[in-house]
């Protein structure tokens, strides 16, 4: 069974249909991508997942339980951790400090501090982010604001995390370091979905790519099979493209 | 019992306007630049004053004491914004820090105004005061009629102002959205301190024409302080038609309530209305923001 | 502590001049602290505070003028209905932010103001309700005291614990402190009610002090206004911020006014303030604080 699976999703927002009947899964341990054109509903997903918004229709079944309108910190108890396209530290609070509310609050269950200072400890070290664990947020640089974003994801002890655009606006370095840690996560047993632009990233990394354009799915399959897919060159690059 | 009525209905109406001018400079400054101008009504109120002692000493009637009274009200705004105002918003304030440094300014006004012109209750006695013409069996207070007309005249200028002028789009755009503006071009401290200006001296001429209508004392400006921020978030924040609508409502509401039950009443029903439309939308009557 | 026993044993010295002054300073003490907790804290400001202030203040008077109980054990039944009244009002309402948020709960204070107006076969209407007055000061003294020791050590408390953390999340970021577990709607109301229950205790006890209550003396602005520049002058969002701003306000009023004649001190108090809060943003407690030294929750 997948461990998650959107059914026939549709979101409209007034007379827009942002997301038009998805289908997906997403499989324990796999690392699967969502690109599209800018517009095409990849974060409305996420959000629908994620429990900001309800869809209008369809389902979304965690693990064999549904758990479209939910709340998102129900969500987040449930096992999934999302990031968010553009960092939203908490400003006022250091590192740590945000970390740690993401393991007192977001673990089934919920943490205690017993537990979660090392916790947080341990996140810090693993994301290399020692020298800045005093740092208020509102100090970070853009790379360190998406490093703390995972970290923050990584408290909550998902078993899935939605990533939204964790590389863009990094330099190769940047996007390289950050990726390799992706990889090391995925490695330690956690789910990965996740929205990029950036291409080399997402191609080097996804088991599999699922392709939206105007909130409806127009292609899935392994990198390889997305790159040459004539209708995804088409909604990128426009018609006439693939002649090229 | 119907000419009562709708008498009672056209009298609310009429103030309405007025309530419309105080609101809309109210809603320049707050909505427009998040500054919660807890001193606005005792501008306003000082407006009352100034135009009754340039009626005591000079024999000047408020309608003419509006338009001298406008320009130091400009002055006192634009004073206000650069000296208090742009310091806040350099260090990125809170919005409740200006609404601390206007309640100072408040203190301030208020204790002048005592110290002044006394505690005493004051009222401006004009020709027109008092006299009223019928209609139908209806009458209608001529003061009132008046003061709608000037008000009209004012507002539809204002609103031609923030709608076809590039200072007054500049305006709103500032209202939407700060720090796009500043980077597209917009000189921020201009445009802001124009914004408060106008917004005092709006308040300065709505207090001249209500000394006429009302008697007025020092504290009285606690009574409209509420009531004018809550007609500003009742129309929305930043919607000019908004606060106009919102302060008809307002006042419509308060004279129907006083004739068909009592006076106190009208507190009840205008703020339970303000929370009502809060609940079903969160962004007042116009408003698009919700924060 | 050895403040405490000073306070403690005070009244057996004290004349009632500086009981009575004392005794508002702890009340606006806790008023500010409250108020903290949902505006500071959680980032929710509440312009209507005094609200529940005056809930519990009328609860305590009417049944103390037609029952004859005493407002010294009704008070409780006053913080009752204001935390009821909280969370009533709350649930609805707490949905809003910012400025709007605010304005609604002016507005439910201007109502509340006019129901005790108009229900004036309960409320005794614009006559207000006058009891005779106690005898001695010193039972109000500890009761505030009491009220405001509280007020502190509670607003101590949360500022360490998990509530705390979860309140200062959803003020810095509500979405993403739901998106990290935290039950944001639960947290607010219960930091709505906490706010409650201080102002509705010590409301009945305020109004017993004054022997009369009214609509307006009851439910004024300038309670909440007071606890507002208080917590800033201070420092919101910390503990001893509404202290140090109490101390600031009370101080400044009671000393300026004797130096300077008439009315004309409150010129100096409002230029004075306006001074303060232009050049000392964070309040006084900024003095104190570090830029780089991260936040209390990472340094144990």
């Amino acid at each position: 069974m997948p461990l998650l699976r959107g059914e026939r999703i549709r979101k409209d927002f007034g007379g827009l249909r942002a997301v038009d009947d998805v289908d997906f899964h997403i499989n324990k341990g796999e690392i699967v991508g969502l690109v599209g054109p800018n517009g095409a509903g990849k974060t409305t997903l996420f959000n629908v997942v994620s429990g900001y918004y309800q869809p209008t229709a369809g389902k979304v079944h965690f693990d064999g339980e549904e758990i479209q309108g939910l709340q998102p910190y129900q969500v987040c108890r449930k096992g999934i951790a999302r990031t968010f396209q553009v960092p939203r530290p908490l400003l006022k609070l250091s590192v740590f400090t945000n970390i740690l509310v993401g393991c007192l609050f977001g673990r089934p269950g919920g943490g205690g501090e017993t537990d979660c200072r090392p916790e947080a400890e341990r996140i810090i070290d693993f994301l290399d982010m020692g020298a800045y664990r005093n740092t208020l947020a509102e100090n970070l640089n853009v790379a360190q604001r998406k490093t703390l974003e995972i970290g923050r994801a990584l408290a909550t002890a998902p078993r899935l995390i939605l990533l939204d655009e964790v590389v863009a606006g990094l330099n190769p370095t940047e996007t390289e370091g950050l990726m390799t840690k992706i990889q090391q996560i995925r490695d330690s047993g956690i789910t990965l979905f996740f929205v990029e632009h950036v291409m080399r990233a997402i191609m080097s990394v996804s088991d599999r790519i699922y392709v939206l354009n105007f909130g409806k799915r127009i292609a899935e399959g392994s990198p390889e099979q997305i790159a040459s897919n004539p209708d995804v060159i088409e909604a990128y690059l426009g018609r006439g493209a693939h002649s090229a | 019992m119907f000419a009562l009525t709708v008498q009672s209905l056209i009298g609310g109406v009429l103030i309405g306007a007025i309530y419309a001018l105080l609101a809309v400079g109210l809603n320049m400054v707050f909505g427009g630049m998040r500054v919660v101008n807890n001193a606005h009504a005792n501008i306003v109120v000082l407006g009352a004053y100034l135009a009754y002692t340039l009626s005591k000493s000079f024999h000047l009637d408020p309608l003419i004491s509006m338009f001298l009274l406008s320009v130091p009200f400009f002055v006192l705004g634009m004073a206000i914004q650069r000296f208090l105002i742009e310091p806040l918003k350099r260090r990125k304030a809170a919005m409740l820090t200006t609404m601390l440094v206007m309640a100072g300014v408040w203190i301030i006004i208020e204790t002048l105004s005592l110290v002044i012109w006394t505690a005493d209750y004051r009222f401006v006695k004009t020709p027109y005061t008092g006299k009223s013409f019928e209609i139908y069996g209806m009458m209608i207070s001529t003061t009132k009629l008046i003061f709608f007309g000037i008000s009209t005249v004012l507002l539809v200028l204002v609103y031609l102002f923030l709608t076809k002028t590039d200072k007054g789009r500049a305006i709103r755009a500032i209202t939407e959205d700060r720090e796009a503006s500043q980077l597209m071009g917009v000189k921020i401290r201009e445009v802001t301190t124009l914004t408060f200006g106008i917004s005092c001296a709006l308040a300065g001429i709505g207090g001249s024409l209500m000394s006429t209508i009302y008697s007025f004392y020092p504290a009285m400006a606690d009574a409209w302080r509420g009531r004018l921020f809550c007609i500003v978030i009742l129309g929305g924040l930043g919607s000019i038609p908004g606060s106009i609508i919102s302060a008809f409502i307002f006042s419509t509401i308060e004279a129907m309530v006083t004739l068909f039950a009592s006076a106190i009443w009208t507190d009840v029903v205008t703020y339970s209305l303000v929370i009502l439309v809060l609940l079903i939308k969160p962004s007042g009557l116009l408003g698009r923001f919700t924060e | 502590m050895l403040l405490l026993l000073v306070l403690a044993i005070l009244p057996l010295f004290a004349d009632r001049y500086v009981l009575h002054i004392l005794l508002l300073f702890f009340l606006y003490v806790a008023l500010a602290e409250s108020w903290n907790l949902i505006s500071g804290f959680t980032g929710r400001v509440n312009f209507g505070h005094v609200t529940f202030l005056g809930i519990g203040a009328y609860t305590s008077m009417i049944l103390l003028k037609d029952y004859g109980w005493s407002p010294f054990y009704t008070c409780l039944l006053g913080g009752v209905f204001a935390v009821i009244a909280a969370v009533v009002v709350g649930y609805p309402l707490l949905r809003l932010r910012g400025p709007y948020f605010a304005i609604s709960m002016l507005s439910l204070s201007f109502i509340f103001t006019g129901l005790a107006y108009n229900l004036s076969d309960l409320t005794e209407g614009g006559r207000g309700i006058s009891v005779p007055p106690f005898t001695s000061k010193i039972p109000f003294y500890y009761f505030m005291l009491i009220g405001a020791i509280v007020a502190v050590g509670s607003i101590y408390k949360i500022s360490r614990s998990k509530f705390g953390l979860g309140l200062i999340s959803i003020r810095e970021d509500e979405e993403v402190a739901d998106s990290l577990g935290i039950n944001t709607t639960l947290y607010k109301i219960l930091a709505f009610a906490g706010s409650a229950v201080l102002p509705g205790i010590l409301g009945g006890i305020y109004g017993y002090y004054m022997s009369y209550i009214d609509p307006h003396a009851a439910f004024s602005f300038s309670f909440t206004l007071n606890s507002i520049v208080m917590c800033l002058l201070g420092g919101s969002g910390t503990v001893l911020g509404p202290i140090i701003g109490a101390v600031i306000l009370r101080g400044m009023s009671e000393y300026v006014s004797f130096l300077i004649p008439g009315e004309f001190y409150k010129l100096l108090i409002g230029a004075l303030f306006i001074v303060l809060i232009i050049y000392l943003p964070g309040g006084i407690m900024s003095l104190f604080s570090k830029k780089e030294g991260g936040d209390a929750f990472a340094k144990r």
